[in-house]
C-alpha cells in the first residue's frame, strides 16, 4: 500500500518505490537506535532512586553494545539510502531519456532545447537531493513517532500529550500553511519570470537601446518592476518564515511543558520522579529530531512543481502508428486542416499531390502556411482533419520510426554532434562504409573543405559543430541525406541563411540528392524552383493554385505578383 | 572567519544605508541564542530542585521560565529573520539594479562576447542566490559561533568534567566532518562525470530531431545512458567515501552523553553526592539533543558560506568585464562635417585580429557599399562606425575628431543603423517608430511609416499603427520588422546611415518594398551599406571589396568590372547562383 502511494506521489519506478520503502524502514531503525542510550540513563536513574548504583562495567558494556548496534544501523541506513537514491535517480534519468525518444518531434520544436535539457537536469538533481535526505527520513520519522506516541500515551497519557502535542502542532502549522506559502511564493516566482524576461529583452535589444538613447526609460521601467518584486517577496517571506519559525519554536517546547505539567503532577503524587525524568529526556530527544525533520518538510513541499514537470514529460501523449513497409512514394495531401491554437487555423482544407520522382515546390507569402505544411508531411504534427498519405497509407497509421526510414528532411538550421565529420555523416546510414561516406561527402561538395582540415574526415567538430561555417554545416547535412538515400526528400529553406558564395557551393550537391526522389521543397529563391514539375501556390492556409511555372503565370495572381516583385527586386538599383 | 568577514563587507557595499538591519539581525539572533541557553540553565535549575533539594514549587517556577524563554527565543528568531530578510531582499533588488545599470552601459562588444542566456543567468539568478544566503547567513553565522561557546560555558558551569567531555566530543566530531569533503582527486572525477552527463543530455535533446529522423536513437541513447551510469557510479562512490565520517559523527553525538553513566557510578562510589550526579546526567542527556541539532546546522552554515562566496565572485567577474567594456564619451556636441576616417585601427575578436592597422576614409554625403565573403571584416567596419565598440588600437574620426570625443547624445543623434536582426520593443508599432525621435509629431511618425513602405503592414491589422508587437495573432516577417526599423531610422533623420541590406532572403515578396524603404532612408546622407544583392549597387558612389580585414578593391561598379578582379569574380558567382535551377 505504501509502495503504491509513493509511486504515485513521487513519480517513481516500481523498483524505485520498493527502494524507497526499504530506505524508509532503515530510517525508522535509525531513530529506534537512538533509544538504547536513553534507556541507559533511565536505568541509572531507576537504580539510583532505589538506593543503589549498579556496576559501572554493566553500564559500560551496555553502552558499548548500544554504540555498536547504532553504528551498524546507521551504516546500513546510509548505504541503503544512497544506494537506492542514486539507483533511482539514474533510473529516472534513463526513463526520461527513453520517454524523450518517444515523444513527437513537435515537442522539441515547441521547447527551447537547451533550456529543456537544463530544466530536466536540475529537476532530477533536486529530486535526487530530496530523496537522499528528506523523503525517507521524514516518513521514517513519522512511523517512529507513531510508535513512540503510542508507548508514551499508554504509560501516562497526560505527560504523553505534553510531549506529543507541541510536536504535532509544529508539523500541523507547516501543513496548514503549505497552500498559503506555496501560493505567495508562486506569485513572486511569476514576477521573477517577468523580470528574467525583461533582462533577456534588455540584453537582446542592447543595440536599439543604445542607438535610440532608451537607457533611462528601460532603467526606470525595470527598476519599478524590481521594486514590485521586492514587495511581493516580502509577502511571500512573511507567509513562509513565520510558520517555519513558529513550527521550530513549538518543536522545542515539549521539554519545558513536560517539566511544568509533570512537576504539578509530581507534587500531587500522580507520577513518580522516575517517570517524569524519563518523559523529559524523551521530550528532548523527540524535539531535537523534529527540528531536523521540519527543514526536510519544506524541501518536500517545493518538490511538487518539479515532480509535476517530470510527470508532464512522462505522461505526454505519444503519436500512434504501426510498423509499415512502403513501396509507393506519392505524397498525397487530402483536405487537410490544422491549427496550433484552437481559434486560429493555419491550414484550411488544403489538397495537392507530390508525385514520385518529381520536384514539388511550395510557394506563397510569408505566414501562408508553407512551413506548417512541411511539418505535417514529415509528421512533426498530426493534421486536425483530412489526411496526409504516402502511397495510399495515412501517415498517422505509420509509426514515426518506420516513416523516417523513407523520409529525409534537411532543415535550414543544421544540428551536428560533437564527434568526427565521418561519424556526423554516417548518421545517415549507420552501416555505411567509410568509402560510402566519403562518396556522399564528395557529391555534397564537402571534400574541398574537409581536405583542408587537420584530420580531414576524422576531425572532431566541437559542440554542435561550432568550428564549421554555415555553408560547411549545410553541406554536411546534405551529405548525410545523400547517404541515407530515402525516397522522399523534404527541403525547408535550406539556403536562406547562407550568403551567395556558400549557396553556390551547396547547389550542385542538392541536385545530386534529389535525383529520382519525391521532393518537396520551400525556397526563398523563386527562380530556383521555376523548373519544378509542380508548383503549389499557398495563400492564407489554402492552396490557391497548382501547376507549372508557365501555367501559374497565367492562372495565379498571387504567383504572378510574387514573380513580378522578385523581378523588380532583382532589377532594383540604389 | 576572515573570509566570512570579507564576504559580508562585499555584500554590504550594495546596501550601504541598510547596514543597521544587518546589525539588528545579528543582535537579535545573539539574544535568541542567549535566551535558548538561558532556558537550558533554568531547566538545569529545575532538575536540581526536583532531585537534589527537593523543592517542587521552585522547580515548577523554573520550568515555566524554561517555556517562556523558549517562546522568547522563537520571537527573537522571527524578528532577526525579518531584519535579515529585509536586508536580503533589498540586496537582491540592488544587485539586479546594479547589474542592469552596468549592462546598459557596456559596449556592444561585450554583448558579442557573452551569450544573452549566460549574462542573464549570472545577473538575474545569482542575485536570487545571494539574497538567500545573506538572509539566512547573517543570523545563522552568529548562531553558529555563539551557540557552541555558550554551550561550553553552560556545561563548565555545571560540571567541568562534563564540559571537557562535550569539548572532546565536539573536537572529534569536527575532525570527522572534515574528512567528509572527500579527496580532491575524487571531486574532479565527480565533476568531470557530471559535466559529461550534462553535455550528453544537452546533445541528446538538441539532436533529437536528427536522431529520430535518421533512426539512430539506440546509438545516442547508449552514450547518454553510459554517462548517466558513470555519473551514478561516481556519486555513489563519493557518498560511500563520506560514509564512515558521517556515521561516526552521528553515532558520536547520539551516544556520548550515556557514556557519562558508568563514570558517574565510579564517582558516586568515591563519595560524590548521588542525586547531584544524577541531576547532571539527566540534564546532560536532555542537553545532548540540542547539541546534536546545533552542530548539524553549523555544518550547513559552512556550506552556505562557501556557496555565497562563489556566486558573488561570478557576479564580480561579470561586472568587471562590463566595466572594462564601458565606452568613454567626451563632451563634443557638434560635428564639423561627416567625413569618416579609420586611422591605423586594430580590432580583435577574442584573440584574433579582424582588422589590423586598417586605414580608410569615407566622405560625407556619399554612398559606400561594402562587399566580400562573410568573415572578411565588412560587418566589423560597419559596426565600428556606430561608435558602440571600443577599438584595440588606432582611432576612428568623424569630422576630424576622435569618435570618443563626442557626447553619447551627439553620437546617438547623428548616427543611425539598421542591422540584419532588427528588434522591436513589445509595444505598439507607433511607439516603436516614435523612439526614433520622441519630439516628433503624429504626422511625422505617420510620414516615416509611409516612407518606409509600412502602409501595407498596417493594413493587415485592425488596430493599424496601434497594433502591439508580440500580441496574440500579430505575426510579422523578418522583412516587415526591418521595414518598421527603417521607419524609425527615417524619423531619427541622422546624418550617417549604416545599414545591412540582407535578410530579404527570408521573405522575397518583401524585398522590393524593403529596397525602396532603404532608398528613402539613404537620401542625402553619408551611407555605409553592407550589400548582399549585388545587382542593386551598380549606381553607388563607391564599392569597397573587403577581404581578410583589408579593402582590396575600391571604385565604381564599372571601374571594378573592367578591373577584372575579386569584384568581377563575385558578380560571376552571384549570377551563377541566380541562374541555378533545382531539378
Amino acid at each position: 500500500m505504501m509502495k503504491t502511494y509513493l509511486k504515485k506521489a513521487f513519480q517513481l519506478s516500481d523498483s524505485g518505490a520498493k527502494g524507497l520503502v526499504k530506505s524508509i524502514w532503515s530510517f525508522f531503525l535509525y531513530y529506534v537506535s537512538f533509544v538504547p542510550p536513553m534507556i541507559c540513563v533511565f536505568l541509572f536513574a531507576d537504580r539510583l532512586l532505589h538506593g543503589n548504583t549498579g556496576k559501572p562495567v554493566v553500564y559500560l558494556l551496555f553502552m558499548l553494545v548500544a554504540t555498536l548496534v547504532m553504528y551498524l544501523v546507521i551504516n546500513y541506513n546510509y548505504k541503503t539510502t544512497y544506494d537506492e537514491t542514486y539507483q533511482e535517480s539514474a533510473n529516472l534519468r534513463i526513463d526520461l531519456a527513453e520517454q524523450l525518444s518517444k515523444l513527437p518531434l513537435s515537442y522539441f520544436s515547441k521547447h527551447n532545447l537547451s533550456d529543456l535539457a537544463q530544466t530536466i537536469m536540475a529537476d532530477v538533481a533536486s529530486i535526487e537531493h530530496a530523496f537522499a535526505n528528506a523523503v525517507a527520513n521524514t516518513i521514517g520519522f513519522a512511523i517512529y513517532f507513531l510508535v513512540i506516541s503510542a508507548a508514551l500515551l499508554i504509560m501516562n497519557w497526560k505527560l504523553g500529550l505534553c510531549v506529543l502535542l507541541p510536536v504535532l502542532a509544529s508539523a500541523s502549522v507547516l501543513f496548514l500553511t503549505k497552500k498559503l506559502q506555496v501560493r505567495d511564493v508562486n506569485k513572486h516566482y511569476d514576477k521573477l519570470r517577468d523580470i528574467s524576461e525583461s533582462f533577456q529583452n534588455a540584453i537582446e535589444l542592447n543595440q536599439e537601446i543604445k542607438s535610440y538613447g532608451l537607457k533611462e526609460k528601460v532603467e526606470a521601467q525595470m527598476d519599478q518592476q524590481l521594486d514590485e518584486s521586492e514587495n511581493l517577496q516580502w509577502k511571500a517571506q512573511i507567509t513562509q518564515t513565520i510558520p517555519v519559525t513558529i513550527g521550530q519554536t513549538l518543536s522545542i517546547l515539549p521539554i519545558g511543558i513536560t517539566a511544568t505539567v509533570g512537576l504539578s503532577m509530581l507534587a500531587s503524587g500522580q507520577v513518580s520522579i522516575l517517570i517524569l525524568l524519563g518523559y523529559i529526556i524523551m521530550a528532548a530527544k523527540l524535539s531535537g529530531a523534529m527540528g531536523g525533520v521540519l527543514l526536510y518538510l519544506t524541501e518536500i513541499f517545493y518538490l511538487d512543481a518539479r515532480i509535476a514537470r517530470i510527470g508532464e514529460i512522462k505522461n505526454h501523449e505519444l503519436q500512434g502508428g504501426e510498423k509499415a513497409v512502403l513501396s509507393d512514394f506519392n505524397v498525397e495531401i487530402k483536405d487537410v486542416c490544422f491549427s496550433y491554437q484552437k481559434d486560429t487555423q493555419v491550414i484550411r482544407h488544403a489538397s495537392f499531390t507530390a508525385e514520385q520522382g518529381q520536384v514539388t515546390a511550395l510557394v506563397g507569402p510569408s505566414g501562408c502556411g508553407k512551413t506548417t505544411m512541411l511539418k505535417l508531411i514529415s509528421r512533426l504534427y498530426d493534421a486536425d482533419s483530412g489526411t496526409v498519405q504516402i502511397g495510399g497509407t495515412d501517415i498517422r497509421e505509420i509509426h514515426t520510426d518506420s516513416l523516417f526510414k523513407y523520409v529525409s528532411i534537411v532543415f535550414q538550421e543544421v544540428i551536428l554532434f560533437n564527434t568526427s565529420i565521418m561519424e556526423n555523416i554516417r548518421l545517415g546510414r549507420l552501416d555505411a562504409s567509410d568509402e560510402e561516406v566519403i562518396r556522399a561527402a564528395k557529391l555534397a561538395g564537402c571534400n574541398e573543405f574537409v581536405s583542408r582540415l587537420p584530420d580531414t574526415y576524422q576531425t572532431i567538430i566541437g559542440e554542435n559543430g561550432t568550428k564549421l561555417s554555415g555553408g560547411e554545416r549545410q553541406r554536411l547535412s546534405i551529405a548525410r541525406a545523400i547517404l541515407k538515400d530515402a525516397p522522399i526528400i523534404i527541403l525547408d529553406e535550406i539556403a536562406a541563411s547562407l550568403d551567395v558564395e556558400t549557396e553556390v557551393q551547396i547547389q550542385t550537391g542538392l541536385n545530386h540528392l534529389i535525383q529520382g526522389k519525391t521532393v518537396i521543397v520551400i525556397s526563398h529563391r523563386l527562380k530556383s524552383i521555376e523548373n519544378a514539375d509542380k508548383i503549389v501556390v499557398m495563400k492564407a492556409g489554402t492552396v490557391e493554385a497548382c501547376g507549372k511555372h508557365a501555367h501559374l503565370l497565367k492562372q495565379s495572381s498571387t504567383y504572378r505578383k510574387m514573380i513580378e516583385k522578385s523581378n523588380l527586386a532583382e532589377k532594383f538599383n540604389y | 572567519m576572515k573570509s566570512i568577514r570579507s564576504l559580508y563587507k562585499k555584500l554590504l557595499q550594495y546596501v550601504p544605508d541598510k547596514r543597521i538591519w544587518a546589525y539588528s539581525s545579528m543582535a537579535l539572533s545573539a539574544a535568541a541564542v542567549c535566551s535558548y541557553m538561558g532556558a537550558y540553565w533554568f531547566l538545569w535549575q529545575s532538575i536540581v530542585s526536583i532531585l537534589v533539594i527537593p523543592a517542587y514549587e521552585k522547580a515548577m517556577y523554573d520550568a515555566i521560565i524554561v517555556v517562556a524563554l523558549m517562546i522568547l527565543r522563537g520571537i527573537l528568531n522571527i524578528a532577526s529573520a525579518t531584519c535579515s530578510h529585509y536586508l536580503g531582499f533589498r540586496l537582491e533588488t540592488n544587485l539586479r539594479k546594479n547589474g542592469l545599470h552596468k549592462l546598459l552601459d557596456a559596449s556592444s562588444s561585450f554583448f558579442d562576447h557573452n551569450s544573452s542566456g549566460e549574462i542573464r543567468k549570472v545577473i538575474d539568478d545569482n542575485a536570487a542566490e545571494t539574497h538567500k544566503t545573506v538572509a539566512h547567513l547573517i543570523p545563522d553565522n552568529i548562531t553558529a559561533v555563539m551557540t557552541p561557546v555558550l554551550m561550553f560555558v553552560l556545561m563548565f558551569a555545571i560540571d567541568y568534567r562534563l564540559g571537557i567531555l562535550l569539548i572532546l566530543t565536539t573536537v572529534i566530531g569536527v575532525l570527522q566532518y572534515r574528512k567528509m569533503s572527500g579527496g580532491t582527486e575524487f571531486l574532479s572525477g565527480y565533476s568531470a562525470a557530471l559535466q559529461k552527463m550534462s553535455a550528453a543530455t544537452v546533445e541528446y535533446i538538441r539532436g533529437m530531431q536528427i536522431i529520430k529522423i535518421f533512426g539512430v536513437t539506440v546509438q545516442y541513447y547508449k552514450t547518454l545512458i553510459d554517462s548517466i551510469k558513470e555519473y551514478k557510479q561516481y556519486v555513489y562512490q563519493y557518498s560511500l567515501s563520506c560514509k564512515n565520517p558521517y556515521v561516526g559523527f552521528q553515532v558520536l553525538f547520539n551516544v556520548f552523553y550515556a557514556f557519562a553513566v558508568p563514570a558517574a557510578v565510579v564517582l558516586i562510589s568515591y563519595g560524590e553526592p548521588a542525586m547531584l550526579i544524577l541531576a547532571k546526567i539527566v540534564f546532560f542527556a536532555v542537553f545532548s539533543g540540542a547539541v546534536f541539532t546545533s552542530f548539524t546546522s553549523i555544518m550547513f552554515t559552512g556550506q552556505d558560506n562557501f556557496g555565497a562566496q562563489n556566486t558573488l565572485n561570478q557576479l564580480d567577474e561579470l561586472t568587471a568585464s562590463m566595466d572594462q567594456a564601458k565606452l568613454p564619451h567626451g563632451s563634443e556636441e557638434n560635428f564639423q562635417n561627416f567625413d569618416i576616417e579609420f586611422r591605423h585601427v586594430d580590432f580583435k575578436y577574442d584573440d584574433t585580429f579582424v582588422l589590423k592597422n586598417f586605414n580608410l576614409t569615407l566622405h560625407q554625403n556619399k554612398t559606400y557599399a561594402l562587399i566580400g565573403s562573410s568573415g572578411g571584416g565588412k560587418s566589423t567596419i560597419a559596426k565600428l562606425i556606430s561608435g558602440f565598440y571600443p577599438v584595440d588600437g588606432g582611432e576612428i574620426l568623424i569630422g576630424g575628431k576622435n569618435i570618443q570625443s563626442y557626447s553619447e547624445k551627439a553620437l546617438i543623434q547623428n548616427i543611425a543603423f539598421v542591422f540584419q536582426h532588427s528588434q522591436l520593443l513589445k509595444t505598439s508599432i507607433y511607439e516603436n517608430v516614435r523612439i526614433g525621435n520622441s519630439q516628433a509629431t503624429r504626422q511625422q511618425i505617420m510620414d516615416a511609416l509611409d516612407a518606409a513602405n509600412c502602409t501595407s503592414i498596417l493594413d493587415k491589422f485592425s488596430q493599424r499603427e496601434m497594433t502591439v508587437i508580440g500580441a496574440k495573432g500579430v505575426y510579422l516577417s523578418g522583412g516587415e520588422v526591418q521595414r518598421i526599423a527603417i521607419a524609425r531610422a527615417i524619423l531619427k533623420n541622422a546624418n550617417i546611415i549604416i545599414m545591412d541590406e540582407a535578410s530579404a532572403a527570408a521573405d522575397p515578396e518583401n524585398e522590393y518594398e524593403l529596397q525602396q524603404a532603404f532608398q528613402k532612408l539613404m537620401r542625402g546622407k553619408t551611407v555605409i551599406m553592407i550589400a548582399h544583392r549585388l545587382s542593386s549597387i551598380q549606381n553607388v558612389d563607391q564599392i569597397l571589396f573587403v577581404q581578410n580585414g583589408k579593402v582590396v578593391e575600391q571604385g565604381t561598379h564599372n571601374e571594378l568590372m573592367s578591373y577584372n578582379g575579386r569584384y568581377k569574380d563575385f558578380q560571376d558567382v552571384y549570377c551563377k547562383a541566380n541562374q541555378w535551377r533545382l531539378a
